[in-house]
Parts: structure tokens; sequence; C-alpha cells
């Protein structure tokens, strides 16, 4: 018994050294700098103090919490509007099924940074889609797209999709047949079927990709740095100016706990309020 | 088991000895080569410089001339060079700050005097440069190079600024960026009313607030580097860094840069070596060849930056002499960046933060 024990922890071990190195080192360490004392220019004393805190539950803050919420929720929805019908016809696409799939996962290969960029040339004044419906004459004057709340969603959408796709694709695909054979042959129609049977047992997966979404979208900043040039401040741009442009530690740190506290109670509250009571199967 | 690892340390640190004493071999020639100094020129030189802010051949040629290896590592921002300097993984032999930082880093005691016997080519330095208010009689720094932050436009779409007031002016709705930095673009809503940016009061920085929130509605982006925006003429008028300006009008003749009557504001970019560095000597034998009027010219061509070397300046044709972006006319009221405390930062990050916010 004690050998089977010491030899789960030894298969464990590699994962258990990446989560200290990676995750529990870092996390206790940004909880440490939050409680010191700023020195200016990025120094840090090792002084017990809570100004970092009272700074961080001013107003301002709470308004960047506010707005980063508020876009990477509509952010997920539209993800989980577009990419459940999507993932659907992959799960049935018969042989193309592989192939679709790896479109979904090519953009991967590129760098966010990069893929934003070219919608920046898509998306601009001068751009390639105001040019082309100038060209057209859909339209006499160029919509302006580029450094509205519009280009963020487009953004947040494009960039975290996939997080979406393919955790449902893997629900769908793995949901059993013969349940909706069952609900035919009962009588369902189509609609029916997809309504009491398909989406609820597949749901896992939407919330698997909900969550993989939104947490993401929250605090990343790329996406508003360079499609909003910098005229929204979100709690992610919030959290790297503090470490890089202000040499404030201990407030870039105190934020990125509020943050993550944030995070995982927004997390336990979509568990609880969308599982049913047997159903245990995410977490 | 603990026998083994001495003896593989052991040989580990032969090898290594061995391998220090062949380059000090290499040193010793360049010694001779270069017999004027007494004292020796070490192996390698640790440079630490802003990205993009040298011709890579420089190094290469101060490499062949001298026998010294220079390390080259860069950094984006003055705090970042002061924080990785603080930590101390690479004792560093010269760094780039800008002109308060120099006055920063003197305070904190992290500065070596300069021994300006071994930079006698700090004369080629124009009159006006030297002996600079953030380092009195050059004690610490030697200038490197310098710029403006001021307005650059597009000829076609604006007509020619005079002052900061006319980025607020409402025709240019949507076309406008500031700097993205906050006391940087606080500043220039300082000095749009005619007050210190130095000296900022409670009063003046509520006011500067008012004047922000009014370019709100003109502005498409705080941007520090908007050439890109200037070039497709999505932006029509901006508060730029000169060295951007000058990087834009090289690929869009429309555009001109010119400082504001309010005087806009000025930055220098000085040599400085670091109270950790071990080859004082040899940096300032680098920091003497960089002042070279053909090494610095050099630098500049590669460069959009402003020389400050006015030997430099001789060997540079009347076309490069008269670029806007790199020599404008500066107004009588252009002033440097003075120190300001951590708090009073503080304060104009908030302030900035808020602006966005509301």
């Amino acid at each position: 018994m004690i050998r089977n024990i010491r030899t789960a922890y030894l298969m464990l071990s590699p994962s258990l050294v990446w989560l200290l190195v990676f995750l529990v080192v870092p996390v206790g360490m940004i909880t440490v700098i939050s409680f010191t004392t700023n020195l200016g220019f990025g120094g840090i004393l090792y002084e017990f103090s809570m100004e970092a805190y009272r700074l961080a539950f001013s107003s301002l803050y709470a308004k960047a919490i506010w707005q980063s919420l508020w876009w990477s929720v509509i952010a997920t929805v539209i993800c989980g509007i577009i990419a459940y019908p999507f993932a659907y016809f992959i799960a049935h696409a018969g042989k193309w099924k592989n192939f679709l799939l790896l479109l979904v996962m090519v953009p991967f290969w590129t760098n966010l940074l990069i893929r934003l960029y070219s919608w920046i040339i898509l998306m601009n004044n001068q751009g390639v889609i105001n040019n082309l419906l100038l060209k057209i004459g859909i339209i006499d004057e160029p919509i302006t797209m580029l450094y509205t709340p519009f280009a963020i969603i487009v953004g947040l959408v494009y960039g975290f999709l996939p997080f979406m796709i393919l955790p449902i694709y893997a629900s769908i695909e793995q949901l059993d047949k013969t349940y909706l054979e069952a609900a035919e042959d009962l009588g369902a129609n189509p609609v029916k079927t997809f309504l009491t049977v398909t989406l609820p047992l597949t749901f896992p997966g939407v919330l698997t990709g909900t969550i993989i979404t939104f947490v993401p979208a929250i605090s990343v900043f790329v996406v508003t740095d360079l499609l909003t040039g910098g005229r929204l401040l979100m709690i992610g741009n919030v959290i790297r100016d503090a470490f890089l442009v202000e040499m404030n530690w201990q407030l870039g740190s105190a934020i990125s706990l509020l943050l993550m506290i944030l995070v995982l109670l927004s997390i336990v509250v979509l568990i609880k309020f969308t599982s049913s009571d047997d159903d245990s199967s995410l977490l | 088991m603990k026998h083994l690892r001495l003896a593989v340390g052991l040989v580990f640190f032969l090898v290594l000895l061995t391998a220090c004493s062949d380059s000090n071999d290499d040193t010793t020639k360049a010694k001779q080569n270069n017999s004027s100094g007494e004292q020796a020129l070490s192996e390698e030189l640790y440079f630490f410089n802003w990205g993009e802010n040298i011709d890579p051949e420089i190094l290469k040629d101060f490499e062949k001339e001298y026998g010294v290896k220079v390390v080259y590592d860069t950094y984006s921002s003055n705090q970042e060079m002061i924080t990785k300097l603080s930590s101390g993984t690479v004792a560093y032999d010269i760094v780039v700050p800008t002109d308060y930082f120099v006055q920063q880093m003197i305070q904190e005691g992290m500065l070596q005097e300069l021994n300006l016997e071994n930079i006698p080519n700090l004369e080629n330095i124009e009159e006006e440069f030297r002996d600079p208010s953030f380092d009195p009689g050059n004690k610490y720094s030697v200038p490197y190079l310098y710029g403006s932050i001021g307005i650059v436009y597009n000829k076609e779409k604006v007509e020619t600024p005079t002052s900061w007031d006319d980025l607020w002016n409402p025709k240019y709705k949507n076309h406008v960026t500031i700097q993205e930095t906050p006391r940087e673009g606080i500043s220039m809503a300082l000095q749009k009313h005619y007050y210190d940016i130095n000296q900022p009061t409670e009063e003046t920085l509520s006011e500067a607030k008012k004047s922000l929130l009014k370019i709100k509605q003109n502005i498409l982006a705080y941007d520090s580097t908007p050439a890109g925006k200037l070039v497709n003429e999505e932006v029509w008028i901006s508060q730029v860094y000169s060295d951007q300006a000058g990087t834009a009008m090289e690929e869009n003749n429309n555009l001109d840069y010119v400082l504001p009557e309010e005087g806009g504001m000025l930055w220098m970019d000085n040599f400085v070596i670091p109270k950790t560095s071990k080859n004082k000597y040899t940096a300032e034998v680098f920091i003497n060849y960089m002042l070279e009027a053909e090494v610095s010219k050099k630098l500049t061509d590669a460069i959009p930056s402003s020389n400050p070397n006015a030997a430099a300046k001789d060997l540079m044709s009347e076309e490069e002499k008269s670029n806007h972006a790199s020599y404008p006319e500066i107004p009588e009221k252009a002033v440097f960046f003075e120190y300001l405390e951590p708090d009073e930062l503080a304060k104009m990050n908030q302030l900035y933060k808020n602006i966005k916010v509301e």
C-alpha cells in the first residue's frame, strides 16, 4: 500500500513541481510584495504596509475592473453563441472533422499580437474593409471601427473563440448517440431533442469553454492597447502599468490578487448557479 | 561521491582559468597597440543602452580598434534600467539615463564621478549642452543624444500649428494623439497654461486635468509611438517625441514638426558609469570614442535623434542640418524635465488614469 502511494506521488511529481514553481511560488511572492512598502522607483522595503490596498480599493480601479468585467462577459457570451453551432457542425462533419478542427487551431501558430495587427489593417479608416466598401459605393465616409468598443469585442471574440469551440466540440463529440435515437423513438422532434437532450448533456463543455474564455479575456491587455488606442482603462493595462510604468510593484501585486479572487468567485458562482444537484462532472 | 564532485569542479575551474588567461593575452596585445594610456583596458565592456539607440557597426569598429569586447544589452525605459541595475545581475559599465534620471541616480549615489581627463572629446559637445542643470559641470554624465517633445502635423490637413492649443481644435476631432505616459501628457497640458512643468501644484494639476478632459473628444489614441498612424494619415496632429516625428517624416512628405510657442520639452540621454562598474577606465575610453566627430556622425546617420556634438554636426550636409525633426528651432521657453518626488509622480499617474475612466 505504502509503495503504491509512493509511486503515485512519484508519478505526480513533475506536475506537482510545475504547480509549485509556476503557481504557488509566484502567487506567494505577489502576496508578500503587496503588503510591503514602496520606496518610489520600484524599490521594495520589507516593512508591512496596507498602502497598496488602500489605493487598490479606490473608485478608479473599481471602474477599471467593472469595465473589464463588462467587456469580457459580452465577449464570452458572443463567443458562446458563435461557438456552439460551429462546434456542432464540426462534430457532425464526418470525414472533414479533423481538417476543420485543424483550421480552428491554425491561428494559434501565430502570436496574438501579430494577428491583432492584421485587424488594425483590416479595420483602419484607410483599411481594407473601409476601402472595399467605399469602392463598391456602399458607404461614402469610412466607418470608424478601430479605437471603438466594437474593436475590443472583435479583438476579444477573435482571440478567444477557439477556447470556446474546442471544449464544446469535445462534449458534443462524446455525446452518446443512443440518447438521441431514444428521444426520436419516443416521439420527440429534432428541436425538442436538441433542447432537452443534447444541450443539457453538452453543458459541461459550454461551462468549461465559458471559464477558459472569460478568465483570459478579463485580464488581457494587448487587445485594448492595440485596438482602442489606450483610451479605455482595463484592469490588465492597469496591472501592467503599475509594474512597468509607475514602478509600483505593491499596487500591481495587490490588484492582481484582488482580480484573482474576483475571478475565482465568479467561477464559483457560475458553477453553483448552473450545475444541477447531481452534476459534479466538472469539479 | 564527494570526491568525484570535487574533481569535476576542479577540472571545470581549470578550464575556466585557461580560458581566461588565453583572452588575457589578447588584451595585452590590445594594450600595446594603444600605448597612450597608462591604465589597462579591460577585456570586456558591459554597455546597457536604450533599444534601437545605436548603429551596431560602431560597436564592431570599437572592438576592432581597441580589442575590447562590447557586451550590449538594451532596455525600454529608465525605470527598467534602474531596476535591473539595482538587482545587480550584471555589473554594467555604461548606462544611458535620460536627464532627470541622471539627477536621481546621482542623488541615490548610484554613479561614479568621471575622470574628464580621459574624455577630452567632451570639447566636441556644443557649448549649450555642456554643464546641464541636472549635472552641473558634467561631473557624472556626458551628453549622448538629445531631442524634444513637440507637435508633428500634416500640412495638407491642418493649419500650421503654433501652440499646444492647436491640438484642442475641435476640427481635428478623432485625428489627434497625445503621449501615453502620464508625465509627458500632463506636462503638455501644464505648459499650455504656461505653468511650470517641473513644479506641479494642486491648482495647476487640476487646471491641467480640466484641459485633458476637454481634449479627450479629439483624441484617437494615447500613443507614445504614433509614427505609423501619422504616416497613413489617420492622425493629423500629435504630441510626439522628435525621433518619432523624424521616423514618420521620412515616410510621408506631408508631415512637419514644430515646437510650440509655449516652449515644448527637451530631453537628453547621457552616458554615465554606475558605481558597480569594474571597468571605469575602459568605459571612459569608450565614451571618448563615441564623442569622436566621425563616430558621432555615424550614430545620428543611423538613428533619428538629434546630435549634441558640434564637431559631428560640422560633417553633416545642409540638408541633414535643416531637418526639422532633428534640429527644430528651439524656443527660449523649452525646458528639460527635472526630478520629481515619487509621490508627485504617483499623483500624476493617478490623474492620468482618472482622465481615462471619466
